[in-house]
């Protein structure tokens, strides 16, 4: 695979760049287009858009006039004028406009308004620490030009035990983070007593990624706030502040539990921009299997550095990071005694070091700059030419929240998504239509999730007596402090329950989820310690056990020690010739079904579930001969959860009549549940790993698993191989919603259930494989048919069983569904 | 959701509240999602069940009124609602371990440092002051249910003592604090600075009684015993400097730690129990506050700082 990015491979050859027409995007794009029509797989431009402005408004304090001025800003663009407006109204204002559009004064200005006119005080929430410094910077910009005296303080986790009695009483704008306001503010209110008696606005930048279980959270952190906030006779205005998302709106209400105002059409200036993706040439057409994204990203980003362009990169993982800046600062850094032209920039540096790097971003002092999702969030860089993407970065909004980072005000700029190899990515290049088309990602969150809510319950009890009549969420208040009381965690006297546990029940809480952080994978050999590469969670149990030979660069090494709560496997070199099959089971019981549509032969319904996941052991597996060699324990415990799903069985008679064995029709399950899988995370927007995807018995007897060469085999939770014939075998698919009691997917899910297995079968017939590939049923390695079927005809047979057409085995072929 | 489906999704889904999970030992997984989560079905549902069966509309009585024989049983009286008193009186002949109580009246400065006090010391000034509480951890959701306070008086030392026996007597016990503390007293504690004060701090603005104890002179003995004796003793907590300092070996002691579980048993249970033990605890640390004091303000600091 590697031999795709050695750079004597010139796959795109770079006599294109043309050092006469030097910074122009255009020339670039049509230079691509001109030499590669065939990886061009779609064009779409935005026209440009002039400013819109409006006047500051007449209300406004002299004084932040006279700042805005001092900064050059002497009119407002037309969303900051009116999310200005309404929020002096009184209104909770949610700001949704693109990239770099000014959006922090948005809340600055009505913060400003309110401190130098009654001394009112303000919340600032960041998701991370660096952006808090940003905005913080350019709030003392203004503060400075105006001579406001305004104090913004932060308060996080590396403010000083002695600074920090100081924020909480001088600080009029206290700049902190969620996870801060969760631990270390609410829990000791009474300290910030005089904060809370005059809060009025409390601000919410990057709204967009309070999605899922970190915004479920903040939903319930923030109703917190306001119980708290009604304690000390308040009731805080919330500004917010998000990247384009379809419901900002939506989102914003179900966040703070209040009517919102939305603000979305932006007045800022754009040059046009185009946007191209480009799909890397198939170098093997039997496996689907196309020239690295990677090596294709590399020379585009050559291209565009050496006619001139301001270039970024983001690639999804930090490995992708290092490599794409080696193989771009062999090209540009060569000689150490000049400044270097390119830079990488991801979580893991030193602050300053950041710090550093976006002050030479934004003084044009560097031609290129590779980073991870770092950067997609507002840290302000400045304005870029060339955006191009390694990867389809997980989300319609990320993606265009990355390519809003090239653009000038009056430039063209160009952005190129280089599609990888996977099944999303692959979809994309098929149907870009979906990413140019459809609306942006829903942001959704469900506060009301009962273990979230009973958490902040917990913390909230904590903080305050709660009272009869008090409400705190939907469910019944009474019932659930009723619980907590024969728990012994709350005492009722009379009409209030008091804490009564002795801990600090916020400590327990955390507001991101624990499948966060890849996993580093450590070389240990002969006493080094060099980072080799990452693996992502949800795939570390099943790569990164003990014993497992793990392959970089197909060469393998062996984990000798995996760190689970440190996140970090280390491994050694090693001569082994074979190499390491996780046993990975996964037991599903249907507790209740909620409910059902039973077709001709499929059966599709949504309830609760138990699911159970263990990786048993593992296999050793000899190359090229895949003779079994050994067996391995595995030592992880069982992830063991009640949550929500959806799911589909077939009949046994129906599965008789359309496969000649019932191993054939494993890998028809198998292969379908890879597609369907994708295509769920597609449609409700959610990342793959929001949702877990299982075939089974739906009984908790066996579970199938895909065996080393990618075709299902039954096993026990233990691991044990059973016979498919010796089984009563009625096989269920189940994707469920991979968070403890659920996190509202499988409903909706449920209600899209047709258009679900049409889009999967659609995949797959559309695949250009010849017998199924990661692309689509995922991977296969063995034979490539297995009774007269190939991967992917089982799998399209399925889907079709599953469409609710009586399918017969003479009509499983890759085109049967119309 | 109505009630019967919310008890049934949290008796399945529900962890259990009151294990807040353990910091988890290296290498163990406890952080997979799931983990922890998993929870007997049965127990919770039959919990839920006692909960449905007591029937949650029913106010239970505040306090049927145990309260006055807990008094009496505690050697007090009730002075407010949910708020018993016990009054004592140690005579100044009195020995606290090898020191007896006529050495505090005996007290005019700071002679050798350790306490960091510039100023005379008038030892009728003095309160001292020291907490029983429902936990350590700090925090809005921490409560000091019982409070000792200790004067020179021509009597002796006098301590007085107020219990929460209901949440409801909790402002009293702050107003009682407020009407002892004299206009010019200063506190005098054992780690009051960092736990004690704060705690009792934010009880007060809980209450809208800000300032209570804000800008307060405070002698905090654990400071001057670390400045004295860092060097000498193997730690500072009280213990070790009753013993190595105060020749004091306290006598059926219950520890300190036990005290919140005592009085939850109470809460919930409405006996008596052991409280009267947490009193006596309570008592035995402001006598050794109290004997400290002649003792640390006769050190000099020969241990700690004085070097410099
Ligand atoms: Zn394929």
């Amino acid at each position: 695979m590697e031999a795709w990015s050695r750079p004597e491979l010139d796959l795109l050859g770079e006599a294109d760049a043309d050092p006469r027409r030097a910074g122009d995007t255009a020339a670039l794009a049509a230079a691509l287009k001109r030499k590669y029509p065939a990886r061009i797989v779609a064009e779409f431009t935005q026209p440009a858009r002039p400013a819109r402005t409006a006047p500051l408004p007449a209300g406004l304090d002299p004084r932040i006039a006279a700042a805005l001025a001092g900064r050059g800003i002497r009119r407002l663009y037309s969303h900051q004028a009116l999310a200005l407006e309404l929020a002096l109204a009184g209104r909770h204002v949610v700001v949704a406009t693109p990239t770099a559009s000014g959006k922090s004064l948005c809340y600055h200005l009505p913060v400003l308004q309110g401190l130098l006119a009654d001394g009112a005080r303000a919340l600032y929430l960041f998701p991370t620490k660096a952006l808090a410094q940003d905005q913080v910077a350019e709030l003392l910009e203004l503060n400075k030009a105006g001579g406001l005296g305004a104090r913004a303080m932060t308060f996080d986790g590396d403010t000083p035990a002695d600074a920090r009695k100081a924020v909480r009483e001088q600080g009029d704008i206290v700049v902190s983070n969620p996870d801060m306001l969760h631990q270390g503010i609410l829990p000791h209110h009474p300290r910030w007593a005089s904060f809370f008696e005059t809060l009025r606005y409390v601000v919410i930048d990057e709204l967009h990624g309070y999605r899922g279980v970190f915004g479920s959270h903040m939903a319930n952190v923030i109703r917190r706030l306001k119980r708290i906030s009604r304690f000390y006779g308040r009731e805080p205005q919330f500004i917010l502040c998000s990247a384009t998302i379809a419901n900002p709106k939506e989102l914003a209400e179900a966040l703070i539990g209040a009517p919102v105002e939305a603000v979305t059409e932006s007045g800022a200036p754009q040059g046009p921009r185009t946007v191209l993706v480009w799909n890397p040439p198939v170098v093997n057409p039997d496996l689907n299997l196309r020239a690295s994204a990677r090596s294709q990203t590399a020379r585009l980003a050559r291209l565009a550095v050496k006619a001139g362009l301001s270039t970024i990169v983001f690639a999804n993982a930090r490995l992708t990071v290092e490599v794409l800046t080696k193989y771009l600062k062999d090209v540009f850094d060569r000689d150490p005694r000049r400044p270097a032209r390119v830079a990488a920039y991801r979580g893991g540096y030193l602050p300053g070091e950041r710090r550093e790097k976006e002050k030479r971003m934004r003084a044009g002092n560097l031609d290129c700059v590779v980073t991870t999702s770092a950067l997609e969030l507002g840290v302000d860089i400045g304005a870029l030419d060339v955006c191009l993407l390694n990867g389809y970065p997980g989300s319609i909004a990320a993606t265009w929240q990355r390519l809003g980072r090239a653009g000038r005000r009056n430039k063209p700029s160009l952005g190129v998504l280089v599609a990888g190899s996977d099944l999303l990515d692959q979809f994309l290049a098929r149907h870009p239509d979906f990413l140019f088309g459809a609306s942006p990602e829903h942001a959704r969150i469900d506060p009301d999730q009962l273990l979230i809510l009973m958490d902040h319950l917990r913390c909230a009890a904590f903080e305050l007596p709660f009272r009869a009549g008090e409400v705190f969420g939907p469910h019944s208040l009474q019932t659930l402090l009723g619980y907590l009381e024969e728990h012994g965690v709350l005492h009722r006297e009379g009409d209030s329950w008091h804490w009564i546990a002795d801990s600090y029940p916020a400590h327990a809480v955390s507001l991101r989820s624990v499948a966060d952080g890849n996993f580093t994978v450590i070389d240990v050999t002969d006493g080094k310690q060099d980072i080799l590469g990452e693996v992502d969670y949800g795939a570390a149990a099943l790569t990164l056990y003990e014993g497992a030979i793990y392959l970089h660069q197909a060469r393998p090494w062996q984990v000798e020690r995996l760190d689970w709560t440190g996140r970090k496997a280390f491994v050694t070199r090693t001569r082994a010739d074979y190499y390491t099959d996780a046993i990975d089971t996964t037991r599903l019981k249907v507790l209740d079904s909620f409910q059902q549509d039973r077709g001709a032969a499929a059966t599709c319904a949504h309830g609760e579930v138990h699911v159970v996941r263990r990786v048993a052991g593992y296999k050793k597996i000899r190359y090229y001969s895949h003779e079994n060699v050994g067996y391995g324990n595995v030592n992880l415990p069982d992830q063991e959860m009640h949550t929500t799903a959806l799911w589909w069985s077939l009949d046994e008679a129906a599965l008789e009549r359309a496969f000649a064995s019932r191993q054939a029709a494993l890998d028809g399950f198998l292969g379908a549940a890879h597609a369907l899988h994708h295509v769920a995370a597609l449609a409700s927007m959610s990342e793959l790993r929001d949702l877990g995807r299982a075939v089974g018995d739906g009984t908790a007897g066996w579970s199938a698993v895909q065996d080393a060469g990618g075709r299902g085999s039954l096993r026990t939770l233990e691991g044990a191989a059973l016979d498919p014939d010796a089984q009563r075998f009625r096989p269920t698919l189940t994707l469920y919603d991979n968070y403890p009691g659920g996190m509202g997917l499988a409903a909706p899910l449920f209600d899209q259930r047709s258009d679900l297995v049409a889009r999967a079968h659609d995949l797959v017939a559309d695949c250009p494989c010849q017998s199924g590939c990661p692309a689509c049923v995922g991977p296969v390695l063995g034979e490539a048919e297995r009774f007269g079927l190939t991967a992917k005809q089982a799998a399209l047979a399925l889907l079709a069983m599953l469409a609710g057409g009586h399918q017969s085995n003479s009509e499983a072929n890759p085109h049967g569904l119309h | 959701m109505d009630y019967i489906e919310l008890r049934r999704r949290l008796a399945q889904t529900a962890p259990a509240p009151w294990s807040e999970p353990a910091p988890s030992p290296p290498g163990s997984s406890a952080s997979l999602p799931g983990q922890g989560r998993s929870q007997s079905t049965l127990d919770l549902l039959r919990r839920l069940e006692q909960v449905r069966r007591r029937g949650e509309q029913r106010p239970r009585p505040v306090f049927p009124s145990p309260e006055v024989s807990l008094a009496e049983r505690l050697g007090g009286k009730e002075v407010a609602p949910g708020l018993v008193e016990v009054v004592r009186v140690h005579p100044l002949a009195y020995r606290h371990g090898a020191v007896p109580l006529r050495r505090l009246a005996q007290v005019d400065g700071d002679r050798g440092g350790a306490l960091r006090h510039p100023h005379p010391i008038d030892p009728h000034k003095l309160l001292f002051l020291d907490t029983e509480t429902t936990g350590l951890a700090g925090g809005a959701g921490t409560v000091a249910f019982l409070l000792g306070v200790a004067r020179l008086t021509d009597a002796g030392l006098e301590l007085r003592q107020w219990l929460m026996t209901a949440f409801a007597g909790e402002v009293a016990l702050l107003d009682r604090l407020a009407a002892a503390l004299g206009e010019e007293d200063c506190l005098v504690s054992f780690n009051g600075k960092s736990f004690d004060i704060p705690l009792l701090d934010t009880r007060a603005r809980l209450h809208g009684r800000d300032g209570l104890l804000r800008g307060r002179p405070h002698l905090d003995l654990l400071h001057a015993l670390r400045r004295a004796h860092r060097r000498r003793l193997p730690d500072c907590r009280l213990k070790t400097a009753e013993t190595e300092l105060l020749e004091l070996r306290r006598a059926d002691d219950l520890p300190g730690e036990f005290a919140p579980g005592v009085w939850r048993d109470w809460l919930r249970t409405g006996r008596a129990g052991r409280l009267n033990e947490v009193l006596a605890h309570n008592r035995d640390d402001l006598l050794s506050t109290a004997a400290l004091l002649p003792v640390l303000a006769r050190e000099e600091m020969r241990w700690g700082m004085a070097v410099r």
